[in-house]
C-alpha cells in the first residue's frame, strides 16, 4: 500500500478597496440595495468608454511587490468571452496573457519556528463578477436566476500558487497568511463571508518520493478557512481511497458541501470553456516604467516578516510572542500603541496574547480587530502597578466589562467598588484578628514554615473581601510577628 | 490552415448556434477562401502582432466616486425583473 503526499496549489480572488469600480466611477459599497451601484459602463452598454482606476493598477503592483513577484513592464487588458449572465457584458476583462505580477513567493509559518516559500505564479487584476442569486430552495431545482450587477466591475486580483502546498493545514496557514499581508498592504479588507476573499483549490496526489503529477480535482465553494481545511482534509481521504482500491480519480471540479462535509462533482464545464481571448481594445495598454515600481515599492508599509523581527530587536520579545503579535496587523499596531503608554513589552505582550487574543478568538476568524482601544490597556495596568486593584480583579472583573462596554478601567474599578486598601490603618485590625485566630500557624511561621505566609494573607483578603492589598498585608504580617 | 466542418460546428456551439451538418460545411467551404487569404498575406512577416491600433498608453482615472445610474434606468431594458434583479432562465444546465 502507498503512501501518498498531497500536492495543493490554490487559486484566490480578492476584491480591492478601492471607492471606484475598476472601469466606471461606480461605488464599491457592500450590502448595497441590488442594482443602484450600476452605471452604462459597467453594465456593458452600447458607446460607452471604459478607463482603468489608477488606484486598481497600484494595488495590484503593490500586492505583487509584497509577494515578491515580477512586475511587468507591458501590460494589458483581454476580454474573455462566455455566455454566463453574472456579467452583463458577456465578457470579462481580465489578464490572462499578460499578468502584471509573475514569479514570486510567501514565506509561511511551519511547525514551531520554521519557514516554507509557497510559489506564487502570477497575480493578475481582472473585474468582479455580478451576484446570482438563484429562486427558489437549492441551486439545482431554481427555476430563475436572479442577477444583481453592484458588484460588478469592482476590481478583484487574481492570485495562483505553484502547487507548492503539502497539506490541509499548510494550505489554511498559507490564506491565513496572504490575508494578514494583503491587510498589511491595506488593498484589501479579506473579508470571506463578505465574499471579499474567496478560494478555490486544485489537489492531487501522489505516492510519496515521487515528482510526478497525480490526476487533479477542482474544489469550489470554500467560504472559510475552516471550508478550505476540511475540504481538502476531506478530499484527500476521497482520493487516497480510490486509489488505494486502483480507481482512476477523474480530472473533475467538485463542490464543496459545508452541512454535509463532503464535496461532490460538479457538470463539468470543458465544453464551453473556449473563451476567444482578444485584446480589449478600448482599453489601452499599460507601460510601467521601472521609476514607477520603484515608487511603489517604497509606499509599501512594513511587511509582517520584517516587523516580527523589528519586535524581536526593538522589544526584546520572545520569537513566539513576536510571531504571534505581528500575525495580524491590528494586533501589532495595538501592541505598540500600548508599548507607547506602558513602557514594558513583555508585560504588554503576555496580556495581549492570553487575555485581549481570548476575546478575539471569540468573534471568530473574521474578527474586526481588537475590542478596546490601547489607552485602555494601558490605564488598566497603570492600575495594576498602582496597587489600586490586583492582576485577578483586572482580569476577572474589570476587563470583561471594558470589553463590554466600552468603559474605561478607572471608572468601572470606582463603580465596583474595587479599590484596594492600601492603608496600613485599614488593615492593622483584621490583620491583628487574622493572627489571633490562627494560632498554630503563626508557630508553624515561626518554626520556619515560610509556605503558611499564603494562608495568612489569604485570609486576610479573605475578610477584606479581596480588596486589601496583597503586598502590603504580607509585609505588615511580617513586620508584626518579628516583633 | 483550413477549417473542417466539424471545427465550425463546435464554434457554433460555443456561441450558441445550432448549425446543421450541411450548414456547417457551407461555412466552412465560404470561409476557407478567406482564411487562405489570410494566411498569404501573414507569410513572411516578422512583425509582432498588433493588439491595439491606438499609440496611446496609461490613459487612466482617478479612484474617484460618481453618481450611479437610478436603478429603474438600470432595470429598463430587462427582458424580465424580480426583487429589483434582472431575472434569467436558471443559470445550471440539465
Ligand atoms: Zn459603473
Amino acid at each position: 500500500m502507498h503512501d501518498f503526499e498531497a500536492v495543493i496549489g490554490l487559486e484566490i480572488h480578492v476584491e480591492l478597496s478601492t471607492a471606484s469600480k475598476i472601469f466606471c466611477s461606480c461605488p464599491t459599497t457592500f450590502g448595497a440595495e441590488v442594482n443602484t451601484q450600476c452605471c452604462p459602463v459597467c453594465l456593458g452598454l452600447p458607446g460607452t468608454l471604459p478607463a482603468l482606476n489608477r488606484k486598481a493598477l497600484e494595488y495590484t503592483v503593490k500586492a505583487g511587490l509584497a509577494l515578491n513577484c515580477q512586475i511587468a513592464r507591458h501590460t494589458w487588458f483581454d476580454r474573455k468571452n462566455y455566455f454566463y449572465p453574472d456579467l452583463p457584458k458577456a465578457y470579462q476583462v481580465s489578464q490572462q496573457d499578460a499578468p502584471l505580477c509573475v514569479n514570486g513567493y510567501l514565506e509561511i509559518p511551519v511547525g514551531d519556528s520554521g519557514t516554507k516559500k509557497v510559489g506564487i505564479n502570477r497575480v493578475h487584476l481582472e473585474e468582479e463578477v455580478g451576484k446570482s442569486l438563484h429562486a427558489g430552495e437549492t441551486i439545482i431545482d431554481a427555476v430563475y436566476s436572479l442577477l444583481d450587477y453592484n458588484r460588478a466591475g469592482i476590481p478583484l486580483i487574481e492570485i495562483v500558487t505553484q502547487p507548492d502546498i503539502r497539506s490541509a493545514e499548510e494550505a489554511q496557514t498559507f490564506l491565513e497568511s496572504l490575508r494578514n499581508i494583503l491587510r498589511y498592504i491595506e488593498i484589501s479588507d479579506c473579508k470571506m463571508q463578505e465574499g471579499s476573499l474567496r478560494c478555490d483549490a486544485n489537489i492531487s496526489l501522489r505516492p510519496k518520493g515521487s515528482t510526478a503529477f497525480g490526476t487533479k480535482t477542482e474544489i469550489k465553494n470554500l467560504n472559510s478557512f475552516r471550508a478550505v481545511r476540511r475540504a481538502l482534509e476531506y478530499e484527500i481521504k476521497r482520493q487516497a481511497g480510490l486509489l488505494r482500491d486502483g480507481l482512476p480519480v477523474e480530472p473533475e471540479t467538485r463542490h464543496w458541501d459545508e452541512q454535509k462535509g463532503v464535496t461532490v462533482a460538479m457538470r463539468s464545464k470543458e465544453q464551453t470553456s473556449f473563451y476567444r481571448l482578444f485584446a480589449d481594445p478600448d482599453l489601452v495598454p499599460i507601460d510601467l516604467s521601472a521609476e514607477w515600481i520603484q515608487q511603489m515599492e517604497r509606499e509599501l508599509p512594513e511587511l509582517p516578516g520584517a516587523r516580527r523581527e523589528r519586535f524581536i530587536d526593538e522589544y526584546g520579545l520572545p520569537e513566539y510572542d513576536a510571531r504571534v503579535l505581528t500575525a495580524a496587523k491590528e494586533m501589532a499596531d495595538f501592541f505598540e500603541e500600548v508599548v507607547k503608554g506602558y513602557n514594558d513589552p513583555k508585560t504588554v505582550s503576555n496580556w495581549i496574547m492570553t487575555e485581549i487574543l481570548r476575546y478575539v478568538k471569540e468573534q471568530g476568524e473574521e474578527a474586526e480587530g481588537i475590542p478596546l482601544p490601547p489607552a485602555s490597556l494601558v490605564e488598566l495596568l497603570q492600575l495594576i502597578e498602582g496597587g489600586i486593584i490586583n492582576r485577578n480583579q483586572a482580569k476577572e472583573i474589570v476587563l470583561p466589562e471594558m470589553v463590554a462596554s466600552g468603559k474605561a478601567p478607572r471608572q468601572i474599578v470606582k463603580e465596583k467598588g474595587l479599590e484596594q486598601i492600601s492603608d496600613t490603618s485599614q488593615l492593622e485590625g483584621v490583620v491583628a484578628s487574622v493572627l489571633e485566630a490562627n494560632p498554630d500557624v503563626v508557630q508553624d511561621y515561626l518554626g520556619g514554615k515560610e509556605k503558611v505566609m499564603g494562608f495568612l494573607v489569604g485570609q486576610v483578603l479573605k475578610e477584606t473581601k479581596g480588596k486589601a492589598n496583597p503586598r502590603l498585608v504580607n509585609e505588615m504580617i511580617r513586620e508584626k510577628l518579628k516583633q | 490552415m483550413p477549417v473542417t466542418k466539424e471545427e465550425i460546428k463546435r464554434l457554433g456551439e460555443i456561441i450558441y448556434l445550432d448549425l446543421t451538418d450541411e450548414e456547417s460545411a457551407r461555412f466552412a467551404d465560404l470561409l476557407n477562401p478567406v482564411l487562405k487569404k489570410a494566411d498569404e498575406l501573414l507569410e513572411g512577416l516578422e512583425e509582432e502582432p498588433l493588439r491595439h491600433i491606438s499609440q496611446l498608453r496609461n490613459r487612466m482615472r482617478e479612484d474617484e466616486v460618481g453618481i450611479p445610474m437610478p436603478k429603474e434606468k438600470v432595470l429598463a431594458n430587462a427582458a424580465e425583473t424580480q426583487d429589483g434583479c434582472f431575472r434569467v432562465p436558471r443559470i445550471l444546465e440539465d
